[in-house]
């Protein structure tokens, strides 16, 4: 009982900002670029913005190959773990199928 | 007989978790495929999928934060269950083999096997990546208001899991419910319960520590209907295969695969399954209930 008491009180204080703003989805009220038009020059903003597309593309680049791996495994293993419970059936069945 | 197999914590995790997955695939991944636009018109436009997208993120946060810290006190009590052990790569190795009949015998398991154990540490764990993208994407003034271009960056992140997750959907579904024996539906983790034959053959090692509940099981029915299910989702899965090659191409940061007829056949039927799988987990939530309740 104690245990879920705890749990629940340490969860509701996390997760309380996310559940006061369920509705809002742009909190300040102002576009998000504000902010970096206020206080960055033009020049270190294009910086900024270079690193991030860098960032960006160097996620995609390896997103791309990970996304078609991990598809091809699931897809085998799905297959494999298949065969294994048509398997372990005929076992629990005695040999039925 | 049957043994006892899941707490009722863990009956409700199971619950909570994967009804929030399932929803929040189908308000989700509309946003990233914009042949799936008709669910987004479902749900009464983009700011009614958005809220509820929202919301069951919420309720997937919240389980997985309240269980973790359940489970984890649970440990620290002396009541934590065993999961992970010294020979779990090689008996996950030695299993695979033994379903290609490349090995003589199964190594025996104890009350998880190696797939179990990867779903219970690896769903976590992609919850944990997916919730904070999707919280930076939540809240862009908190988390990129300094650089708003690493917005797209985490969005792929998002985009990228949500996929991912797609699978596990329906390799989960696909091994745990579809498969001989199992099909229609795998009750275990709705009853909390598993017959005890069953269990002498898949978790040998675990059936003497089992509590055993005296209830005569229902003679099991064959159901050659599991082959069709597991074939129509084998297709879907491998329609969903080759819309991760027309991603990969277009480097998955656009994901403008409308225009292909596969993927927008794979797409949408995935979509009608996952909402079958809803209807599911629903039905297997009441199905529990209704048999826990019985003497």
């Amino acid at each position: 009982m104690w245990k879920g008491i705890i749990a629940l009180i340490i969860t509701l204080i996390i997760l309380a900002p996310f559940i006061v703003s369920i509705n809002e989805v742009n909190q300040s009220k102002d576009y998000i670029t504000k902010s970096s038009y206020r206080f960055v020059s033009p020049e270190e903003r294009q910086k900024m913005y270079l690193s991030a597309e860098k960032f960006d593309k160097m996620i995609n680049s390896y997103a791309k190959i990970l996304i078609v791996l991990a598809a091809i495994a699931v897809l085998l293993l799905s297959l494999v773990e298949y065969i294994k419970f048509y398997k372990i059936y005929k076992e629990e069945r005695g040999g039925g199928g | 007989m049957y043994l006892k197999r899941f707490s009722a914590s863990q009956k409700i995790a199971h619950f909570l978790i994967s009804f929030s997955i399932l929803m929040l695939l189908i308000t989700g991944l509309p946003i990233t495929f914009s042949s799936l636009r008709w669910v987004i018109n479902t749900f009464g436009g983009s700011d009614n999928t958005m809220l509820l997208h929202r919301f069951f993120a919420l309720i997937l946060l919240a389980s997985v934060v309240y269980f973790g810290i359940y489970f984890i006190l649970e440990r620290l009590s002396g009541r934590g269950e065993r999961i992970l052990s010294a020979d779990l790569i090689k008996n996950s190795i030695k299993d695979l083999l033994w379903a290609l009949n490349l090995s003589k015998e199964r190594p025996k398991f104890d009350k998880y096997d190696w797939i179990m154990v990867a779903d219970i540490i690896g769903v976590p764990i992609l919850i944990i990546i997916i919730g904070i993208t999707g919280i930076f994407m939540w809240f862009p003034h908190l988390f990129v208001a300094n650089n708003p271009a690493l917005f797209f960056a985490f969005r792929t992140i998002h985009a990228f899991f949500a996929v991912f997750f797609l699978f596990f959907v329906f390799a989960h579904a696909g091994i745990l419910h579809l498969t001989p024996g199992n099909f229609p539906m795998n009750m275990s983790i709705f009853t909390g319960l598993i017959e005890a034959k069953k269990a002498k053959v898949e978790h040998p090692l675990w059936v003497e520590k089992a509590e055993k509940i005296n209830i005569e099981p229902k003679p099991h029915k064959f159901n050659p209907l599991g082959y069709v299910a597991f074939a129509i989702s084998f297709i879907v899965l491998l329609l969903l295969v080759y819309t991760t090659f027309v991603m990969a191409d277009e480097g998955l940061a656009g994901l403008r695969v409308k225009g292909d007829m596969f993927v927008s056949v794979g797409l949408n039927l995935s979509m009608l399954v996952v909402f079958a799988y809803l209807i599911a987990t629903v039905y297997g939530g009441l199905y529990g209930i209704a048999k826990g309740r019985q003497p």
